[in-house]
């Protein structure tokens, strides 16, 4: 006999179980957008219930870090620090360059912000790359160095004159981190940034599964050489492959030597960092192909569990750190750098 | 109803599921890319479709770039850039970069790579 | 029973499904595909059905999908989790009263395949993948081989203790 309670009893449930399960269908929208920023093809994609909003936030705010960080716009304080030789910096870019600077120390100028001179006189500001004349190269180079800026609370200066800021190095990193706290603080749990090469990751995919994030292979650009996968971590890399120029037969890449002005010649092609500073990604790439394999693994052995890297040298030889184990994959062999 | 007629029910469910398994078509892996200039979506082609081979030539702010599709393959082969990188990135491939024409602001790349979800 | 006993005992039927959810998960995936596990958990949900009703059948289970998607860090399996869990619990909810105790079996093989079922709708729906309706055999026949396994079990323990400690569960 079913009585008025057991109805009650059974119903309930019932009712509540369909009502959950309907609000478990059909959910975790997503939202992509493709721009161009910072001189590159971006895509920004979204999970969540207000994705769309995100995305459009995170646009803008892409494009507005683009404008002060950008070397090229008069509004920029960079901009305006190469051209008058001081500036008052905003405590925003104060701290970014800051953190530049760090970098430069740790890495004993293998990546150095100053490297601006030499980049314009190989002409990689333009259309027009070249090979310099060794006298106009060395004048440049004499004004590169990141010790020769000065730092006193918010003025920014040099001991010499020229000396010119180019952050273009950290500037793609720095973007995805600041996108990614934005995101954070927006409540979204899951969401990948790929800003031209710089790959950064938020959470996890809709589901829990890590994000697979593939690694160009510089001998052949289209293709890969193996994944990562990952969390909640940025995955940059600087190749020889990303901008050059070709006279008589040998490549001139875009990753400057600061000691000898030269596109570094460290017997690598490219360099993946993975770890969750998209900015700290950023800078160390670049540093780690200027130091070549040695030095490199030298310094990652410094800085356990800060980062990892992956290199492919000039043999196509490809070398993991050992923090990679499980994470990265590949149908090519590698080798293990051990802590 | 009779234990023994379950028992028959499941069993018989059981090898039509294997059946399905074993007889199903490979589900199709993602083969649809698309073309954005400027940031518009300009094209989607599933390339599993593709019978012969055609080119679509695009101009923006009078520079070209010349795409060719084929079955199964899409490639930039020609672009008056100074870069060419466009051109030498050579056919899209699963897992790899889109292919970018940079002064052109041409993306080609998967709707969803089958591989990977990004590239660095 | 009174509500006291009642309510202890839930709370040790919650904390066996947890303990067999979480010990469940340190076993290695039998295979590549996503979804299939033993649900030994579910023992404890059938158990609870037949012993203390349809109700306390749903807390429990609730509560160890909760708390075990919160305890064993994977809240982003949530969605589906709860998706199997509800859609299983609606089909043992609603043939419970139909199929006797002997073919307990039976209705947790109906349950288990609900439950895939279930997972894989939050899946498509979530990922926007109508592909993933094609692991839909695999896991039938996972449900089938699981279910039956979890229902004989859960209904050889209620054979177990009726005969020893009968007096433990008045007819509700």
């Amino acid at each position: 006999m079913i009585g008025k309670l057991q109805v009650k009893k059974t119903i309930f449930p019932a009712l509540l179980a369909c009502l959950l399960l309907c609000g478990c269908m059909g959910q975790v929208p997503s939202e992509a957008a493709d721009f161009f920023a910072m001189d590159t093809a971006m895509t920004v994609l979204v999970y969540g219930e207000d994705a769309k909003a995100a995305v459009s936030e995170t646009e803008s705010l892409i494009e507005d870090l683009d404008r002060q960080l950008s070397i090229f716009n008069s509004d920029s304080e960079f901009y305006q620090f190469n051209t008058a030789g001081q500036v008052l910096l905003s405590s925003q870019n104060k701290a970014l360059l800051e953190q530049a600077l760090e970098l430069a120390r740790q890495t004993d100028g293998a990546f150095d912000p100053t490297i601006e001179p030499v980049v314009a006189c190989w002409g990689f500001y333009g259309e027009e790359k070249h090979i310099p004349e060794e006298a106009q190269l060395q004048e440049s180079l004499s004004r590169v160095g990141y010790s020769h800026l000065q730092m006193e609370g918010q003025l920014l200066s040099a001991d010499i004159s020229g000396v010119k800021l180019d952050l273009g190095g950290i500037a793609k990193g720095y973007a995805s981190d600041r996108a990614v706290q934005a995101l954070k603080d927006r409540g979204v749990t899951s969401a990948v940034l790929s800003l031209g090469g710089n790959v950064q990751v938020l959470g996890a995919k809709p589901g829990g599964k890590d994000w697979t994030v593939g690694i160009t292979d510089p001998l052949d650009p289209g293709g890969q050489l193996g994944t990562v996968s990952v969390r909640d971590m940025a995955v940059v890399t600087s190749g020889v492959y990303q901008r050059y120029f070709e006279e008589d037969g040998i490549r001139y890449h875009h990753i400057f030597d600061a000691e000898t002005g030269y596109p570094a010649d460290s017997g690598l092609l490219s360099v993946s960092i993975v770890c969750p500073s998209g900015t700290l990604a950023d800078g160390l790439s670049t540093a780690l192909f200027v130091m070549g394999l040695e030095e490199a693994a030298q310094f990652w052995r410094t800085q356990p569990g800060e980062f990892d890297a992956i290199f492919v040298t000039q043999d196509g030889e490809i070398y993991i750190t050992a923090g990679l184990e499980g994470v990265f994959s590949s149908s090519r062999s590698y080798e293990v750098i051990a802590p | 109803m009779k234990t023994r007629s379950w028992i028959l029910l499941f069993v018989l469910l059981m090898a039509l599921c294997a059946g399905v398994l074993l007889l199903r078509p490979r589900p199709q892996g993602q083969t649809t890319v698309c073309i954005y200039q400027d940031g518009q979506l300009l094209e989607t082609i599933d390339l599993s479709q593709v019978e012969a081979p055609y080119t679509i030539p695009l101009t923006w702010k009078g520079s070209t770039n010349e795409i060719t599709v084929s079955p199964g393959s899409i490639a930039v082969t020609w672009a008056d850039c100074g870069c060419q990188t466009c051109v030498n990135h050579g056919p899209l491939q699963p897992g790899g970069m889109p292919i970018i024409c940079l002064p052109n602001r041409l993306v080609i790349k998967w709707v969803q790579d089958p591989v990977v979800d990004a590239v660095a | 029973m009174t509500k006291t006993r009642r309510l202890t005992v839930l709370a040790l039927l919650c904390a066996v499904a947890l303990v067999m959810f979480t010990i469940e998960l340190q076993l290695p995936s039998l295979t590549s595909v996503p979804g299939i596990k033993l649900g030994l958990s579910n023992i404890v949900t059938l158990f609870t059905m037949y012993t203390l009703g349809p109700g306390s059948a749903l807390t429990v289970l609730g509560i160890r999908v909760i708390l075990g998607g919160i305890l064993t860090g994977q809240v982003g399996a949530l969605a589906y989790s709860l998706s199997g869990g509800l859609l299983a619990y609606l089909v043992l909810f609603l043939l419970c009263r139909r199929i006797p105790v002997k073919q307990l079996w039976v209705l947790s093989v109906l349950s288990a395949i609900s439950h895939n079922v279930g997972q894989i709708l939050a899946a498509v729906a979530i990922s926007q993948t109508p592909e993933l309706w094609w692991y839909l055999p695999v896991l039938v026949i996972s449900g089938i081989v699981t279910g039956a396994f979890t229902g004989l079990a859960a209904q050889f323990l209620l054979f177990r203790l009726e005969k020893t400690h009968g007096y433990l569960f008045s007819k509700k």
